[in-house]
């Protein structure tokens, strides 16, 4: 049977540096194909070859056993080859329906018409997205439903994903995983690139891991599993450090002073008379499906977000009430926010390293001088990338250039650098490859260890449950529960999440 | 000035000190049921002040102070003194004697080197609502008056009228004289003397625990309680114990803040059904808010409003919670005015609940998150 895709001995190299080499891959039609490795192990680039977003170095890639080399996304497209891109591709300006036929628009559109279509073409797929809702005021989530459901549209014969799945709620992903079934059904051929190696363990027939560009194992997913596929991603096994409380032996932390009391703080509809505390010398994972209001409490208490201007609530930060209009008092109250969407809000990505983590020790510049001295940013560059094992060939590499994993940690070391007492962690392993979680968490760990207050807000129950000391669980803009990880089952917090 | 304006914006605005939020209920002080599950009960009629002297546990319940036996899971009680009205706190020394105060201002002391004593109230003195009382060593005494405007069956309303007459004294039984070491507190109704000679007092209607040191201006230890402090007791292994005999609801505290509707409730509304904290749960339909408790799915929330709570608290040296006992909206034992711990047992009085309580702590897990 001839595969729908064959690439041979593909190599893409950007100045000099392999980003995959000598890779050997193939697409059978009706197939979903997982392909995993670490960040920087070569997968977007592998796919973006296929895509037409950059052209191969050398090699060959066959399409129905046709050479083809597209030199643009859009020839691709032509030929049945579409890519929903991690980073979204939407135009804020426009609403979900325009986005969805950008491209396809008549000389005389009638709009209740393309609305309508929209309406049903999104509720085929279950997705609960408003057709008439602009793009800009999108989260993340549905942002990713509207770029799947326009790859989708488009008919292809081959789409590729790349972490379709990084921003969804549990439910959301019930109904993309009974999506790309129907698809297969359809004889679509689908590559899922995904971190969350259950999923790809679930929904794949074939995986393909990757490590350091080059192709370590194609095996149908039959055969592996999730120790087998980590081992060969990362050439040693990581499941005991990533979320195994009791492997690692840390215990569950006990009490600190507090620190945050948050008292019947409400924000529109988001965020509705909720009330929490955080205290030094814990983490405290907040649990919640994505619009719960974890995001925009975490918002509110590091300034970036205002409260209600009328009975909006209190915080008392060490029991002094806090309100700030701006981050920058909040930053010098010692309050740092690492920020789930790290490529918006997380750093300057055509800055160094040196110069993002500088950027965050100028928020806590008291003395507001305007002269930053070179050796004094790259010795606290260095300091930081050696304490965060921020992987790059030195200080000056710019962030676009990382990997997810180090761009993650650039955004942790420029709120670590202004050295504050709470640190709120908003969704800190996602889209992270493996290695980097590990990292993420040990560094987490060592922060309550020191005494810090932690908060962490995370979509992943495996997660919530192994690193938290205590566990939150968000509702409908409030917090409805608490938990102690001890004792408490993931069906639980599930339970207290959605009812 | 400055604090005219921000009080000002702040009453605009309903932020700051004027703001309508309460804290939460999490932590060291996460709802459970343990006071509710407790097996070990003892049906009365609204026990108030428990105490430990030489090895005895004694309780107070209307005009009489009764002593609690407990042996090989069974728990009675039985009348040891009567007086002539009731009985609104009581204290005991490390010799064993016991120091009652009565409702009408005057303490009785029985035993010890002191026996049979009787103090009136003094002039200036605190002659009514004593809410609680602590011997400081064998010949000094420590008393807490609630408010020197109500007695101690009207502190509702000395709560809906922002009291703060409240005071803290310090009697010479051999002098017979007192003299005032803390006043213009807000309902103070708990006071136990620390090892280095200071005071420590629950403030009930700010919510927060005070030490007051010979001389100095109080401290504030623990503040931003969800609830109203009342009585403390030392904890065996070290540290204290807390009752708070109600919770704070945002309901309560706007109401405290709406003066006009406050002074018309109380003239139209008969007090039971007063917008206040109550010491018993729900009885009446009548009740403006009991019914707030929700269940969905079968289970009871955790943010069900309710007027009245079964709490104690556990605190630090250093005055931190630890962890808590509760009863909760949809339990009876609330009102909780007073608690004991000895050996592995905490012993609480649910004056709303017309209960002793005795929980075995070493069935109850240690650690909370």
């Amino acid at each position: 049977m001839t595969p729908l895709v064959e690439m041979r001995k593909v190599t893409k190299e950007y100045r000099g540096v392999a980003a995959v080499k000598d890779i050997d891959f193939t697409l059978m039609e009706g197939e979903v194909h997982g392909l995993v490795g670490e960040n920087g192990a070569g997968k977007s680039t592998l796919t973006k070859l296929l895509a037409g977003v950059t052209v191969a170095t050398s090699g060959t890639i066959l399409l129905q056993g046709e050479t083809v080399s597209f030199s643009t996304p859009a020839e691709a497209v032509g030929r049945g080859v579409a890519m929903v891109f991690q980073e979204t591709s939407l135009v804020p300006s426009m609403t979900v329906a325009q986005n969805l036929y950008l491209g396809d628009e008549r000389f005389f559109n009638q709009l209740r018409r393309l609305y309508n279509s929209a309406q049903q073409f999104l509720q085929t797929l279950n997705f609960e997205v408003d057709p008439w809702a602009m793009v800009s005021t999108l989260g993340a989530a549905k942002k990713q439903m509207v770029e799947i459901a326009r790859a989708v549209r488009q008919n292809v014969k081959v789409i590729i994903f790349d972490e379709p799945t990084a921003a969804l709620t549990p439910e959301e992903k019930g109904h993309f995983f009974s999506l790309v079934a129907r698809l297969k059904l359809r004889g679509v051929s689908v590559i899922f690139i995904s971190h969350a190696l259950e999923e790809a363990l679930a929904i794949a027939d074939r995986i393909t891991i990757l490590r350091d560009g080059q192709r370590v194992r194609t095996d149908d997913a039959k055969n592996l599993d999730r120790e087998l596929i980590i081992r060969a991603m990362v050439g040693r096994s990581l499941t005991g450090e990533l979320y195994s409380r009791n492997e690692t032996g840390a215990a569950t932390r006990s009490r600190g002073r507090k620190v945050l009391s948050v008292q019947n703080l409400s924000m529109g509809k988001a965020v509705r008379n909720t009330s929490f505390s955080i205290f030094a010398g814990q983490i405290t994972g907040v649990f919640g499906l994505i619009g719960s209001g974890r995001t925009e409490a975490a918002k509110i208490i590091a300034g970036v977000l205002k409260r209600n201007f009328f009975y909006g609530g209190e915080i008392l930060l060490e029991g002094k009430p806090i309100r700030y209009r701006v981050p920058r008092p909040a930053i010098l109250d010692g309050i740092a926010y690492v920020t789930e969407d790290r490529k918006v809000e997380g750093y300057f990505e055509t800055m160094s390293i040196a110069e993002n983590i500088q950027m965050g020790n100028l928020a806590v510049n008291r003395k507001r001088s305007v002269v930053v001295r070179m050796g004094e940013m790259q010795e606290l560059a260095s300091h930081w990338q050696k304490a965060l094992s921020i992987r790059a060939i030195n200080g000056n590499a710019r962030v676009v250039e990382l990997s997810g994993g180090n761009q993650q940690k650039v955004v942790i070391a420029k709120s670590l650098v202004q050295l504050p007492k709470l640190v709120i962690f908003d969704e800190p392993t996602r889209g992270v490859d493996v290695g980097a979680i590990a990292e993420i968490h040990h560094l987490m760990h060592e922060l309550a260890s020191q005494g810090l207050a932690v908060m962490m807000i995370s979509s992943y129950l495996p997660e919530v449950m192994n690193v938290s000391d205590r566990i939150l669980i968000c509702r409908q803009g409030r917090i409805v529960e608490e938990f102690s990880p001890n004792g408490a089952t993931e069906e639980e917090l599930m339970y207290a999440a959605v009812h | 000035m400055i604090s005219a304006i921000r009080r000002a914006v702040d009453a605009f605005r309903g932020s700051g000190s004027v703001s309508v939020t309460i804290p939460t209920m999490d932590g060291a002080l996460r709802p459970n049921s343990i006071l509710e599950d407790a097996p070990l009960s003892l049906t009365r009629s609204a026990p108030d002040n428990l105490i430990g002297v030489n090895g005895e546990m004694l309780f107070s319940e209307g005009a009489t102070v009764c002593a609690l036996a407990y042996s090989a899971g069974v728990i009675g009680a039985s009348v040891k003194h009567r007086f002539s009205t009731k009985v609104v706190a009581l204290a005991g020394s490390a010799s064993g004697s016991v120091a009652v105060a009565l409702a009408d201002g005057a303490v009785q002391i029985k035993g010890g080197q002191f026996d049979g004593a009787q103090l009136a109230a003094p002039d200036g003195g605190p002659g009514r609502n004593i809410s609680a009382i602590a011997y400081k060593d064998e010949g000094v005494l420590l008393l807490c008056q609630g408010s020197a405007v109500y007695g101690s069956d009207a502190w509702q309303r000395d709560l809906l009228q922002r009291g703060a007459t409240g005071s803290v004294w310090r009697v010479d039984l051999a002098k017979r004289e007192s003299h005032c070491i803390a006043k213009g507190l807000a309902y103070p109704c708990g006071i136990m003397p620390t090892a280095d000679g200071a005071v420590v007092v629950s403030e009930a209607w700010r919510h927060r625990l005070l030490r007051i040191a010979d001389g100095g201006k109080p401290v504030v230890v623990l503040d931003q309680l969800p609830g109203y402090p009342c009585r403390l007791s030392s904890s065996p292994g070290g540290g204290w114990w807390l009752s708070v005999f109600a919770p704070r609801n945002q309901l309560v505290e706007f109401v405290l803040r709406e003066k006009q509707f406050r002074e018309r409730m109380m003239v139209a509304v008969r007090p039971e059904h007063w917008i206040v904290p109550t010491l018993t749960p729900a009885g009446s339909f009548m009740e403006p808010l009991q019914g707030g408790e929700l269940r969905q799915l079968g289970k009871l929330k955790p943010w069900a409003p309710t007027r009245s709570h079964g709490l104690a608290v556990q605190l630090d040296s250093d005055f931190q919670p630890i962890r808590s006992v509760h009863s909760r909206a949809n339990g009876r034992r609330h009102g909780v005015t007073s608690c004991l711990a000895r050996e592995n047992m905490l012993w609480l009085t649910s004056r709303g609940g017309n209960a002793i309580v005795g929980i075995d702590l070493s069935t109850v897990c240690e650690d909370q998150p």
